[in-house]
């Protein structure tokens, strides 16, 4: 989530303070503590991507994505790598569980020089699972105030906060004894020195253009990098320094240990997976999609208000001819603007979106979206199938972050291309898939089972022939599991609140612009003419030729397009035909713009027009099957 | 090799743990098609002999 969505940029101050830490370490829990402002929280690394920045007293706090390390590998590690040089004071937050892989942050840092507070998060995990943490022997071990916290509970966030004034480096640590193999004229602070040590290409290239205007020559910084010895050492004083604060008590496995094994076994983790789509789509499917959804169309809209809208335009335009345009496109029964429209958005797609996203919040903060996608890799891969496309799917909640979960997960840039391939293929964005399944559940339970098994298979194959056509080897997916907890309800509300409310600001004004636009077809009559050239590939997947509405809809978004559908009578398996096809139908408006800028022109017709041949061809294969 | 949970690149021949997270990388995860650890068959096969006791 970028500053502009939540609205903290441009925050003036003089002194900026950096939250920094390990992964998913709950360093935007933290954030949220300091500076009462919500970010992004979910339970899997990289949630947060880009920085936000929040008053803070008269300071400046930003949190950060998650890194392992100051350093510049890649585009997290660069962001963060930056701010961290800018900052005055880091806020360090480390996983009191995780003590061993996170201090080697602590310690570059320090060895940066950089005026850090340590935030020990996580204390209730690391008591649960019987590891005692002497935090005021951590504290005389480095040097800088050490504060034990439980974030989500709000604890040690006060005495943190009285503490950033404490914040500071030990005088010297034992980086220097590399320094004395930096040319000696080379002018750089401490932080800088220290990645020049560790073979920091950016500053090594800062640095040295510094010298350039200096004395007219580029001294050869990068080959005083000596990353691997700088490194080893460290994670040895790492091992002491953990070594000496941390007890552990032998403990049998927890009950969140022992359920992630079953879930990650495909025996038992296949049917509770199962078990898991059946519950999900009998809150989706039956509790809203039929219930709710059914109350509002019926009730709340069919009987009260497009009634009353009508009666209201009607009377208050006045009967000549130019007012007749005007009151087509406000309340024509296909898809005006004050009422079918309206519709759409609050009785079909708002309650739909609100329940999959609190479903979706539920499944990342108590760690079962990334076990999921582990199991259906496992699974497809048995089979034969590549898996790896369901990953950002499973995982995947809404474009950007799906994009950013992708690469976290996803090895190296050939598996990245292929999902990226696949995502644009066949992969609805959240609220979408949210939409679709919902209507899809009111069906019934078989065709919902049905719907996942055509998608997995069509991503399936398709993920499998990218991977024997694009050159080089495929590499095994390799992810590091977050661990399994209950999840906080208010985060979970929070967080399908926020996400509800950008929904909506992308979907109002792109419906609205498209009912208008397809209206005005429908009044002068090229609606007609689509419908007639649309005729044979509408015929091919056994559906009317008023489905071209739909897939005019689906243009621009595929829960427009489902949207469309549950007023057209159809049969149960025209339904579902429908339904598959717009899933598999052109990646919406915004994902076309978004390739576009990324890649070029060719890759993105091919990838729409390709939509239209697999979406057509799976329709017309299952309308034959059907 | 690179590190499969923090991704830095590290030289394998120093011994499977990463300098940087402290991930201690098991053989029989990561498989030796994606590891250059091992300069033979015969110390792939001791390697993963030991990392399985
Ligand atoms: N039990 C427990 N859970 C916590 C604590 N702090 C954070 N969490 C949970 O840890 C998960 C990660 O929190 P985030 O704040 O998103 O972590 P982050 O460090 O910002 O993660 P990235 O942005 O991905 O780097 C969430 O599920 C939090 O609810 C804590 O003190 N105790
Ligand atoms: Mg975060
Ligand atoms: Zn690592
Ligand atoms: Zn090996």
């Amino acid at each position: 989530m970028s500053c502009h969505e939540t609205g903290g940029c441009d925050v003036d101050a003089d002194e900026t303070v950096a939250l920094v830490g390990c992964p998913n370490v709950g360093k935007s829990v933290v954030f949220g503590g300091l500076a009462e402002q919500y970010v992004d929280v979910s339970n899997y690394p990289g949630t947060t991507v880009d920085t936000t920045e929040a008053a803070f007293g008269d300071a400046k706090l930003t949190d950060t994505p998650g890194v392992y390390g100051i350093s510049s590998f890649d585009e997290e590690e660069r962001v963060t790598r930056e701010i961290v040089l800018e900052a005055d004071v880091v806020v360090n937050v480390v996983d009191a569980t995780q003590l061993d892989r996170d201090l080697f942050l602590t310690l570059q840092l320090l060895d940066m020089g950089i005026p850090t507070v340590v935030a020990l998060n996580m204390m209730d995990e690391a008591e649960a699972d019987g590891v005692d943490i002497d935090a005021d022997a951590l504290e005389a071990e480095l040097g800088v105030p050490v504060v034990p916290t439980v974030a989500v509970d709000g604890e040690g966030i006060d005495e943190l906060r009285g503490r950033v004034d404490e914040a500071r480096a030990p005088e010297s640590t034992p980086i220097e004894r590399w320094f004395d193999e930096l040319p000696d004229d080379v002018e750089a602070t401490r932080a800088e020195k220290t990645l020049l040590v560790e073979g920091d290409e950016p500053t090594a290239e800062r640095v040295s253009t510094g010298k350039v205007v200096a004395d007219g020559g580029v001294p050869a910084l990068t080959d005083v990098g000596q990353r691997e010895d700088v490194y080893g050492h460290r994670r040895r004083r790492v091992e002491e320094v953990a070594g000496g604060v941390l007890s552990r008590e032998e403990r049998d496995s927890s009950w969140a240990e022992r359920f992630s094994d079953l879930m990650l076994n495909p025996l038992t983790g296949t049917p509770i997976a199962l078990a898991m789509l059946g519950a999900i789509f009998y809150f989706i499917g039956v509790v809203v999609a039929q219930k709710v959804v059914d109350f509002l169309e019926i009730t709340v809209f069919g009987e009260y208000y497009n009634p009353v809208v009508e009666g209201a335009i009607e009377s208050l335009l006045p009967a000549a001819s130019w007012a007749e345009p005007i009151e087509f496109l406000l309340i024509n029964g296909n898809l005006g603007l004050l009422t079918i429209t309206v519709q759409y958005i609050v009785g079909v797609l708002l309650p739909l979106v609100i329940a999959f996203y609190f479903v979706i919040g539920l499944l990342e903060d108590s760690g079962m979206l990334p076990r999921l996608a582990v199991l259906t890799d496992r699974g497809l891969n048995r089979i034969g199938l590549n898996g790896r496309a369901i990953v950002p799917m499973i995982v995947g909640v809404g474009c950007v972050t799906m994009a950013v979960i992708t690469t976290r997960m996803v090895g190296d840039r050939r598996e990245r291309l292929i999902s990226t391939a696949l995502l644009g293929l066949a992969v609805p964005c959240s609220a979408q898939l949210g939409v679709i399944m919902g209507l899809l559940a009111g069906l019934g339970l078989i065709w919902w089972f049905g719907y996942v098994g055509v998608l997995l298979v069509v991503l399936g194959v398709a993920g499998l022939f990218l991977d024997r056509t694009l050159p080089g080897d495929s590499t095994p997916l390799v992810t590091e599991l977050p661990r399994m907890r209950v999840p906080r309800p208010r985060n979970i509300l929070r967080k399908t609140y926020n996400r509800t409310k950008m929904f909506l600001r992308e979907a109002i004004p792109l419906f609205g612009a498209t009912a208008v636009a397809i209206s005005a077809l429908d009044y002068f009559g090229g609606f007609a003419v689509i419908q007639r050239a649309l005729a044979p590939i509408t015929s091919l997947i056994g559906l009317p030729q008023e489905f071209a509405r739909v897939l005019l809809l689906g243009l621009v978004r595929r829960d427009f397009a489902a949207a469309g559908m549950t007023d057209m009578a159809l049969g149960t398996a025209e339904m579902f035909v429908g339904l598959v096809v717009i899933t598999l139908f052109v990646p919406c408006i915004l994902s076309m713009v978004m390739i576009l800028k990324e890649r070029d022109a060719k890759s993105a017709l091919l990838m729409w027009v390709g939509s239209w041949i697999v979406a057509f061809g799976v329709g017309g294969l299952l309308a034959v099957i059907l | 090799m690179i590190c499969p949970s923090c991704s830095f690149e590290f030289d394998p021949s120093r011994g499977l743990q990463c300098p940087r997270c402290g991930e201690a990388i098991d053989c029989s995860e990561i498989g030796c098609a994606n590891c250059d650890a091992c300069n033979d068959v015969f110390q792939q096969v001791t390697r993963r002999i030991r990392s399985k006791s």
